[in-house]
């Protein structure tokens, strides 16, 4: 199996031309992928062809969601490759694996955000971070996700128009604005909202933190599905059951230091729980937001 | 006299060897820190000439190089990367308290730059440079070229790592079968860090007769060889807190995830103090006030305008009180506006 961007993908590629044909496949496959699910193909081209269409769309939402997804499948193949297999995958996207750990600017670049890969809580000697297997093939699929949100600008006209063709019907069925309710929020939640609005997909304490957080704050859940809608893998059933297992479990906003420990802190607001921010005088919560 | 035409007299002569200086945004001051900027200077020269002519108060440069420097907005620029930067800079109030942190502050450089730079990070002494901010804190710049082109979240990893944001000792050391279970001394990180603590602090933990029983157990984890109340040595390790990491290091992410800010240059003159940014070869023997000081061959007279109550600094001095004294201690409390040249 081929793992994109990786050398012997870009040498498969080479000579492969963009053909009416491959193109249909490259548009099943985004409306799959888009579904979460996975065609089982290995073909690199229609992937190549996939990108060029995504690269002509460029709606951050559908993008990020398809990297979401795409890294996911991928991720789970390579779980399935001998040691030296993903070693080497790793070794070409930028991760240098030897012995049981990373090098730590690499470790950097591919751990996702949570308190798990934080730096803080990992065994880091001479410029060595420990990884698993498991953790390692977990960074390859964040790096893949990273990579597959960077796309070519494409201006082809034959490309845009299918381009726009899948985004009309893939959007028809989806919110694709973001609403979210005027609100006066701390820093840190406001970040979290920000990187919504962009489509970015939040890692799960952090998804937490912001239902605790907006649940306390008196938002509805309809307001927080509106808001958690825009994640590239929002599942309208499972949000809605984790916000009302919040409330049933009258679940606290956490405190300043435990969102610190999340990595979620973004000023010193000088408040031990983010539900304070109110609190503060108008002069303050401005410059703490310009800092944050 | 006047202040203004000692800093001119420094530039004309002061060898700033600023690296990369041409592809460095410049900012000047005068009466705040930062009044014009997107200054850029082609060599070092041309740096000079504006200095001689301008005399900031204030000078500072990007941590970030540039392909245009002096191109607005921000974007034009085109950032090709920046030193990661970490700013040592202690909670003081007063005009005069920095002198009293500037012991400490040494500390925490050496234990930053020993501990965690080349210690945790593997980070080649030759790429670490320590410089002396001018007035209470250092910077300590890391130029490895890997980590020159670290994102701004990456940085804040970095920085919460060394000031022990998130960490919890609570986390790593627990009863097990009322066996006291944690780290082993030969591990990497917090949790080794934690360990190694315990061994220096033995003594204090479990006594000085059962101290190397003890820490032949750290090796294993093994927390419980002693004779003295586990609960009691679990409650003293939880105090570790403090020691464990370099809180002072600026943690705001306005300094941290910002690739784009600006900090005062090496070998420029602190508008507040009169004091050099010196660069700083030897940690262990530097002295701020010997090796960061501008020096002359006569005293110079000043009046003072306030009382400094200032016993490292020779005083108490009074208002009214007329004196002569050294170049940098008359511009201190001038620039302080202590005092008034005369």
């Amino acid at each position: 199996m081929l793992i994109p961007f990786t050398a012997a993908a870009k040498k498969a590629l080479k000579g492969t031309t963009l053909s009416p044909a491959l193109l249909e496949r490259a548009k099943e496959r985004i409306l799959s992928s888009y579904m979460g699910k996975m065609l089982l193909e290995d073909d690199l081209a229609v992937f190549a062809a996939m990108r060029l269409v995504l690269g002509a769309m460029r709606n951050a939402y559908i993008v990020n969601r398809i990297a979401v997804n795409e890294s996911k499948f991928y991720s789970q193949r390579i779980a399935k490759l001998r040691e030296e297999e993903v070693v080497a995958i790793a070794k070409e996207l930028g991760i240098d694996f030897s012995n049981g750990s990373v090098s730590l600017p690499s470790y950097l670049r591919s751990a996702p955000l949570s308190p798990h890969y934080a730096l803080i809580n990992r065994k880091v000697s001479k410029g060595r971070v420990e990884v698993s297997r498991q953790e390692l093939i977990r960074m390859i699929q964040e790096v893949l996700r990273k990579r597959m949100e960077e796309l070519p600008a494409i201006e082809d006209k034959d490309i845009v128009k299918v381009a726009k063709e899948i985004e009309g019907k893939l959007l028809s069925r989806e919110v694709k604005e973001v609403k979210i309710k005027k609100g006066d929020f701390p820093p840190c939640v406001l970040s979290l909202l920000t990187e919504i609005k962009k489509h970015k997909n939040l890692p799960h304490h952090a998804r937490w933190f912001l239902a605790v957080f907006l649940v306390n704050a008196g938002y509805s859940n309809q307001d927080i599905l509106a808001i958690y809608k825009n994640l590239p893998d929002f599942k309208e059933k499972i949000t809605l059951y984790q916000i009302n297992h919040i409330r049933k479990k009258q679940y606290k906003t956490p405190s300043c230091a435990t969102v610190m420990s999340y990595g979620l802190c973004r000023a010193a607001c000088g408040i031990t729980n983010p539900m304070l921010w109110g609190r503060l005088s108008e002069q303050k919560k401005r410059r703490l937001r310009n800092a944050g | 006299m006047r202040a203004e035409d000692i800093f001119k007299s420094y530039y004309r002569q002061a060898v700033m060897a600023v690296e990369g200086v041409e592809a460095r945004e410049f900012g000047a001051g005068w009466k705040k820190k930062i009044e014009t900027r997107h200054l850029a200077f082609r060599d070092s020269s041309e740096l000079r000439s504006y200095l001689v002519a301008n005399a900031p108060f204030y000078l500072s440069h990007s941590i970030a190089y540039y392909r245009y420097p002096s191109a607005r907005p921000m974007q034009k620029k085109e950032w090709v990367k920046a030193d990661v930067v970490f700013d040592l800079d202690p909670p003081v109030k007063g005009k005069y308290d920095f002198v009293r942190y500037l012991e400490r502050m040494k500390e925490d450089a050496q234990r930053l730059v020993e501990d965690f730079l080349i210690g945790d990070f593997g980070i080649e002494r030759s790429y670490i440079e320590v410089v002396f901010s001018g007035s209470k804190g250092y910077h300590i710049y890391v130029k490895d070229p890997e980590y020159q082109l670290l994102g701004g979240e990456e940085r804040r990893q970095l920085v919460e790592y060394v000031t022990g944001k998130g960490f919890k000792i609570e986390d790593h050391l627990f009863f097990e079968d009322k066996r006291l279970v944690g780290p082993k001394l030969g591990e990497g990180g917090y949790r080794g860090r934690v360990a190694r603590l315990a061994k220096e602090r033995a003594a204090a933990l479990v006594g000085e007769e059962e101290k190397d029983f003890f820490v032949g157990g750290l090796a294993e984890g093994n927390w419980s060889r002693t004779s003295k109340n586990l609960k009691k040595v679990y409650q003293k390790v939880l105090s570790f807190k403090d020691a464990l990491s370099v809180r002072s290091v600026a943690s705001d992410v306005m300094v941290t995830q910002d690739l784009s800010r600006l900090i005062r240059v090496p070998e420029s003159l602190h508008g507040d103090t009169g004091m050099i940014a010196k660069r700083v070869n030897d940690l262990e023997r530097f002295d701020p006030f010997k090796d960061a000081i501008l020096e002359a061959d006569r005293t110079f007279k000043v009046r003072f305008v306030e009382d400094v109550d200032e016993s490292l600094l020779g005083g108490p001095y009074y208002e009214g009180e007329v004196r002569e004294l050294s170049l940098w201690k008359a511009l201190l409390f001038v620039l302080k506006k202590s005092a008034i040249f005369l």
